[in-house]
């Protein structure tokens, strides 16, 4: 299963997502992997879920089949292939959120 | 010259539109900031194409399938260079618009132009569309200035312009208000030196500084 690099709105449903979780202003220096590990102690099942479904494209039903290894490993690779600190700053700068 | 750039595989090249197309940009951007102040992706994303493809060299790109940045390059491309180029003094007259006057609609803005420059120079629909946003704007603040100085012309020749003064028996004259982007540009105070033997003794605390480390 492969991450995608996400369109436009779909790319902004996960900025919502993961927005929640994130300051945009503590995370400007910290490599992806520190954010990443934030992000993992506070993020919930259901919002985990939703992100997986978006960067994937696939259903839930799939996703479930892999090992929780995979889930992580293809989570973090989507969060990169988006760019996903930017992605959050983008999803702020436009307004969106606020 | 508009940079072109490469969007999966396809050349994209922004371009600057006429006058017609500046006020269709600008009836997207209304509808751009509504859909933030609903937090409205999908209509957002359907705005800012429209938006994309009116400032742009026709192409086949599908803006579904092309990644949120290049989506959003190619966005900014377009918003840059369909920006004024010269620094008019009227763009700074920012007006905090309270709510929409009753003859508001979408797509007025158009019609604003047209009626402006067809009644001013008498000039053709046609010929007014394909006016440069800079030309336009320009003349605009041209047509601005005339109104104000043939105002502020009238209005000296009326009693009001000289209101009576009980206490001092006498009438002055008070200018009509100028607009903002029309007042004179206030200066920068001059940095005054002053003599060592002038400043104050002991410890001296610049709160200036202390403000800008509490800043950060």
């Amino acid at each position: 299963m492969e991450a995608k690099v996400l369109n436009f709105p779909d790319a902004m449903k996960l900025a919502q997502i993961l927005g929640k979780y994130i300051d945009t202003e503590s995370i400007k220096d910290k490599s992806l992997l520190d954010f990443l590990d934030e992000l993992l102690k506070k993020i919930s099942p259901p919002d985990y879920s939703k992100s997986m479904l978006l960067i994937t494209g696939e259903q839930l039903g799939d996703i479930s089949l892999l090992s929780g290894e995979e889930i992580l490993n293809t989570f973090a690779i989507g969060l990169e292939k988006n760019k996903i600190i930017s992605l959050l700053e983008t999803y702020k700068t436009i307004g969106f959120g606020q | 010259m508009s940079e072109k750039i490469k969007i999966n595989d396809v050349e994209f090249e922004p371009k600057r539109t006429t006058l017609r197309g500046w006020t269709k940009l600008d009836e997207i951007r209304l509808a751009m900031d509504e859909a933030i102040s609903t937090g409205d992706f999908e209509n957002y994303f359907l705005s800012a194409s429209k938006f994309v493809e009116i400032a742009s060299v026709p192409n086949n790109i599908k803006w579904k399938e092309v990644s949120w940045f290049d989506f959003l390059t190619a966005f900014f491309a377009c918003v840059e260079i369909n920006k004024p180029t010269l620094p008019f003094p009227i763009l700074n007259d920012i007006k905090v618009k309270d709510e929409k006057p009753p003859w508001e609609y979408s797509g007025r803005s158009w019609y604003f132009w047209l009626n402006l420059f067809a009644s001013a120079y008498g000039w053709t629909q046609m010929y007014i569309g394909d006016l440069d946003i800079d030309t336009a704007i320009g003349l605009y603040q041209e047509l601005e200035i005339d109104d104000q100085l043939q105002r502020e012309f009238t209005y000296s020749l009326s009693e009001l312009a000289y209101p009576y003064n009980e206490k001092t028996k006498k009438s002055r004259y008070v200018p009509l208000e100028r607009p903002d982007w029309m007042r004179p540009i206030v200066q920068k105070p001059k940095k005054i030196q002053i003599s060592r033997d002038l400043l104050p003794l002991g410890i001296v605390v610049n709160l200036a500084d202390r403000e800008k480390k509490r800043g950060s």
